[in-house]
């Protein structure tokens, strides 16, 4: 029975037209098939009500969508200019922002051999401080450094701060010690003084640290640090009992032994 | 003789014949499809919203959808096909933005309001017809949308198992499958409505 009544379901399905006898014959006797085939009826007279149904003309005149039509494209046109203009936009600020990300890398790493001067150039707090690594050795017996044993992985690069200077600092000899000379005049006493005494120089001596604090007291007001030799390693000068460490310009990551353009540059 | 003015299309073209032209920016062709096919497509989206004012929208977004993206038109398929796969797509849409259902009804009985007019042949049979009326549109308003497309598009519009096919992009052995499907959950729906009106005990 169940095979016949699967068989009426999928004939109900199949759309058929007329019911076959065996199937009309498994009708009489199946309430189930008989709710079936009842529903099915009744769908179909809905259907056929449905198909009947009277459906409206659709009145909408051809001017109003050509209208619209019209007032979109109008409307529309602008995007296609903006389009590639926002694309080339877009490529613009991808190549300018990729420029700006590599810039900064290019900056902190000079080319091997750099001169100092180049170096001052490209690092505008550079420009404060004293000129000349060379006159730094001949008048190095005013001050004398020691810094031996300073590691030159653990100087600050760059721009070095204080703590740089503490730590290199401590290991100068008792009997030298970093005289804080007056602070730097104004300009125009300099120039003025220089006017009146030709023999004054012009340049301060590129040794004279100004502004240098009292050595273990790190909170003492700044002074700038003259430049020191160009030299790859750092400088033993025997008759003054100075050492000069090597120092660069550039990250501490940038750091090579061994590279011509260590100097002592910066501003505290 | 059969161009009576200038720019008038020449109508023995095909349906893909004046795509291409309008498609160009040929504003007759234009025309010309939209007068072929308006009553097609509104007949399916009345069937789906049963309000002609919505109707007609619907009509007008079709169609300047399918200008617009007249580009787009493969002419692997047909374009009337082309064009009822935006109306339906476009009646899904309008379906999910709006739960109008029983706003539909009411206007149905609106509807059922103006029918009853001194020249309708019989009141009995009419008041029969609407109630059929009734109980088919409630039922078919329960189901999912895909569902109702296709007892549209099959049972109402009697297309062909291969025009649905192509219109839902699909094969026709899925589309049969569907039907089935479809059916089964209308006839779920409609049964208890028609039990109340007494078509069925």
């Amino acid at each position: 029975m169940k095979h016949l009544c699967r068989e009426l379901e999928r004939h109900l399905e199949s759309e058929a037209e007329h019911l076959p006898d065996a199937l009309r014959a498994h009708l009489a006797g199946c309430v189930k098939c008989q709710r079936a085939w009842r529903l099915h009826r009744a769908y179909q007279r809905t259907l056929h009500a449905a198909r009947s149904e009277p459906m409206p003309a659709c009145e909408l005149p051809w001017s109003r969508v050509q209208a619209q039509l019209a007032a979109r494209t109008v409307s529309r046109r602008p995007l296609v200019w903006v389009r590639p203009a926002l694309g080339w936009g877009m490529a613009v600020a991808v190549v300018l922002a990729i420029g700006a990300a590599l810039l900064p890398w290019g900056n902190q790493q000079p080319l091997q051999g750099e001169t100092l001067a180049q170096a001052q150039r490209s690092e505008p707090r550079v420009a404060s401080a004293p000129p000349k690594a060379d006159t730094t050795r001949d008048a190095a017996g005013a001050v004398s450094i020691e810094a031996q044993g300073v590691a030159p992985a653990s100087i600050e690069l760059c721009v070095p701060d204080a703590r740089v200077v503490a730590q290199a600092t401590p290991r100068m000899c008792d009997s030298v010690r970093l005289q804080s000379p007056a602070p730097d005049p104004p300009p125009t006493d300099a120039y003025a003084a220089r006017l009146r005494n030709p023999e004054v120089p012009a340049r301060r001596p590129a040794d004279a640290v100004v502004g240098a604090p009292a050595f273990g007291s790190v909170s003492e007001p700044p002074f700038t640090v003259a430049s020191l030799p160009l030299t790859p390693f750092g400088v033993n000068d025997s008759a003054t009992g100075v050492e000069y460490l090597p120092i660069s310009y550039g990250s501490l990551s940038s750091y090579r032994e061994g590279s011509s353009n260590e100097a002592i540059i910066g501003s505290f | 003789m059969d161009n009576l003015y200038a720019g008038a299309v020449d109508r023995t073209l095909t349906d893909e014949q004046l795509a291409a032209k309008a498609r160009e920016g040929d504003t007759a062709a234009m025309e010309e499809l939209y007068l072929r096919y308006r009553q097609p497509v509104f007949r399916i989206v009345y069937r789906s919203t049963r309000n002609t004012d919505e109707a007609e929208d619907i009509v007008q977004d079709v169609f300047l959808k399918a200008f617009e993206r007249l580009h787009t038109f493969r002419e692997q398929s047909r374009f009337s096909t082309w064009l009822m796969r935006i109306a339906l797509n476009l009646c899904t849409d309008r379906a999910r933005m709006r739960q109008r259902r029983q706003e539909l009804l009411e206007r149905e009985a609106e509807h059922k309001l103006a029918w009853s007019h001194p020249s309708a042949p019989d009141p009995m049979e009419t008041a029969q017809q609407n109630a059929f009326h009734e109980a088919f549109y409630a039922a078919l308003y329960q189901l999912p949308e895909h569902h109702r497309q296709l007892i549209i598009l099959r049972d109402l519009e009697e297309m062909d198992y291969e025009s649905i096919a192509q219109i839902l992009g699909t094969s026709v052995g899925a589309v049969k499958l569907r039907v089935m499907r479809a059916r089964r959950a209308f006839k779920t729906k409609l049964e208890p409505l028609l039990r109340a009106i007494g078509e069925i005990e």
